[in-house]
């Protein structure tokens, strides 16, 4: 291997382990944003809806979850880019690319997207996608997610019983249903996200993300010109 | 003669001011991309390691782990330490501890002598018997006897190479010892590659990473001992095609490994969110160190290919470049220009 093919290929093997750990810690940090409004939805839902219809919950909370990862995806993408434009820029300068180097670094490329953890992601991502195609890719896979609620409305079903007994009975099951909503919601939320309670190798927003910018990032690199 | 010398402070201020960057051992010129010169280190810089490790609590012999939260907070020290008894050491700002204390600096032809390089090995084998017999029970004894064995076949070799230069015919040894030491450097990446599957199929203890890290530095010092065993008998071809397949081998032992996947491997068992992130901040500091010091081995090892066509190019000769390093006795860092 040259030496201008193996700075070329750490160069970008930075760039990957730069953008997974930038996506982790942007996820820590807008994952409370998400929470707030998992609760606030909690929160603000009619007695009627906590009592007997999780299913109007559950996809409103489900669609603030997908805005909330198509907002992350975005950010995350628009970062990678152009930090992977910022890194193609400054490798002529430093140093002789050539078509053996590409060559090199074409062949090492699925080494770039090779990270175990997220090869479920990373399989389920169409191989041809650039930074410009990739999020509608993983919009179309959380529009026909494969996402499993659990039950949300399962503690609330007390209320039903409660209303029937009285006001006082009715208005601590509500408490007691929406606090537990919130903690389900929340639950959910870290489980769809971070994988929370999931196998390793399981497919979250966190390892779709990152597999959608390794993959971007890798064929932006395949395509870069000689 | 191939006139190494001393390290001039517009190199040093070049390097500060960003103007160049040191990849490997090589320094290139940030604008144009062309190297412009090679560093080598000489055996000066080990003594100058001793005094600067004094008193962190660390041994580069003692099988010292650069892994601990505590050693990657004293990262920044030792290279402070190092800039302060030397300005030339400067140029270390961008490496390391792990890089440092595992394996030297990694600039240039290894230098380490016999006795430094076999403490160095034992203190790796040390640390590796004391995490093995935390992990894995059911297959530690049948691979601890295997890394023992792979050990003493190091230390045989790493002799060997010592004693060339009290022989008259060497180049058949040499070559010998350079086999047995990739020989040997395969054999560790077998457990190496074993033990980092954890990463990927979410099986990783905390300890694993000492071992992967361990393992990693043996290796390169089978690979680093090897080349020097090139360049003694001249062989600076066979050194330039062994170093860039080297690289390209350690290359590929590293590249599927992420900070942030061990990170989060590590952190995986968590019941909650917050005990989740709690635990992969607190693991990611050591997975960067991990990783880092691999790439930095990487870029290390394909610098002695270039050197080694560098010295071809210019009708250098390997034995005197050794010589030159030899004589060296007052400066840590030397500069070969291109």
């Amino acid at each position: 291997m040259r030496l201008d093919a193996s700075l070329a290929q750490l160069e970008f093997l930075a760039w990957r382990d730069a953008q997974l750990t930038a996506i982790s810690e942007q996820l820590d940090a807008a994952f409370p944003d998400l929470l707030r409004g998992l609760s606030h939805h909690a929160e603000s839902a009619g007695k009627m809806d906590l009592a007997w219809s999780s299913l109007s919950l559950r996809s409103a909370a489900e669609a603030l979850i997908q805005d909330w990862a198509s907002n992350q995806l975005k950010v995350a993408l628009h970062r990678a880019e152009a930090d992977l434009d910022r890194a193609l820029l400054q490798l002529p300068k430093e140093m002789n690319i050539d078509g053996d180097v590409w060559e090199q670094l074409s062949k090492a490329a699925p080494a770039i997207a090779g990270v175990g953890l997220i090869a479920a992601s990373v399989a389920a991502i169409p191989t041809v996608v650039s930074f410009a195609t990739v999020g509608t890719s993983v919009f179309a896979f959380w529009g026909t997610a494969t996402i499993s609620w659990p039950l949300l409305a399962l503690g609330a079903a007390s209320i039903g019983i409660a209303a029937l007994t009285g006001s006082q009975s009715l208005r601590i099951a509500e408490e007691k249903a929406r606090a537990a909503l919130c903690s389900r919601l929340h639950a959910e939320a870290a489980r769809q996200v971070f994988g929370i309670g999931e196998a390793i190798g399981s497919r979250y927003v966190l390892s779709d993300i990152q597999a959608a910018v390794v993959q971007a990032g890798r064929n932006r690199i395949i395509g870069a010109p000689s | 003669m191939i006139l190494l010398r001393a390290v001039p402070p517009e190199f040093v201020e070049g390097v500060l001011s960003g103007a160049y960057r040191v990849t490997g051992s090589v320094v290139r010129e940030v604008s144009s991309g062309r190297g412009v010169a090679f560093l080598q280190e000489t055996s000066v810089l080990q003594s100058i390691f001793g005094s600067a490790l004094k008193g962190v609590g660390a041994s580069l012999e003692g099988g010292f782990s650069p892994l601990g939260l505590i050693a990657v907070v004293q990262n920044q020290q030792i290279k402070s330490r190092l800039a302060e008894v030397q300005s030339s050491l400067a140029l270390l700002q961008s490496l390391q501890v792990g890089t440092l204390a595992l394996s030297g600096v990694g600039l240039g032809v290894s230098i380490a002598g016999f006795a430094m390089v076999l403490k160095r090995l034992k203190g790796i084998e040390n640390h590796l018997s004391l995490i093995e017999a935390k992990i894995d029970q059911i297959t530690k004894d049948r691979r601890s006897d295997d890394l023992r064995m792979i050990f003493a076949d190091i230390s045989t070799q790493l002799s060997t190479i010592e004693a060339l230069a009290s022989r008259t015919r060497k180049t058949n040894v040499a070559e010998a010892a350079e086999q047995a030491l990739a020989t040997s450097a395969g054999r560790l990446e077998v457990h190496f590659r074993q033990q980092s599957e954890g990463i990927h199929n979410g099986n990783l203890k905390p300890d694993a990473i000492e071992v992967l890290w361990s393992l990693a530095a043996a290796i390169r010092i089978c690979h680093e001992a090897g080349l020097r065993a090139l360049f003694s008998i001249d062989e600076l071809e066979a050194a330039r095609h062994l170093a860039a397949r080297r690289a390209a081998s350690y290359m590929s032992l590293g590249e599927g490994l992420s900070p942030d996947a061990i990170a989060r491997v590590l952190a995986h068992q968590a019941a909650d969110y917050r005990s989740y992130a709690d635990a992969r901040v607190a693991a990611l500091p050591q997975a960067e160190v991990f990783v880092r010091g691999m790439r930095d081995s990487v870029a290390a090892i394909a610098s002695q290919a270039e050197l080694a066509g560098h010295l071809i190019a210019v009708g250098g000769s390997g034995p005197s470049y050794l010589a030159e390093l030899e004589a060296e006795k007052t400066a840590p860092l030397l500069l070969l220009p291109t």
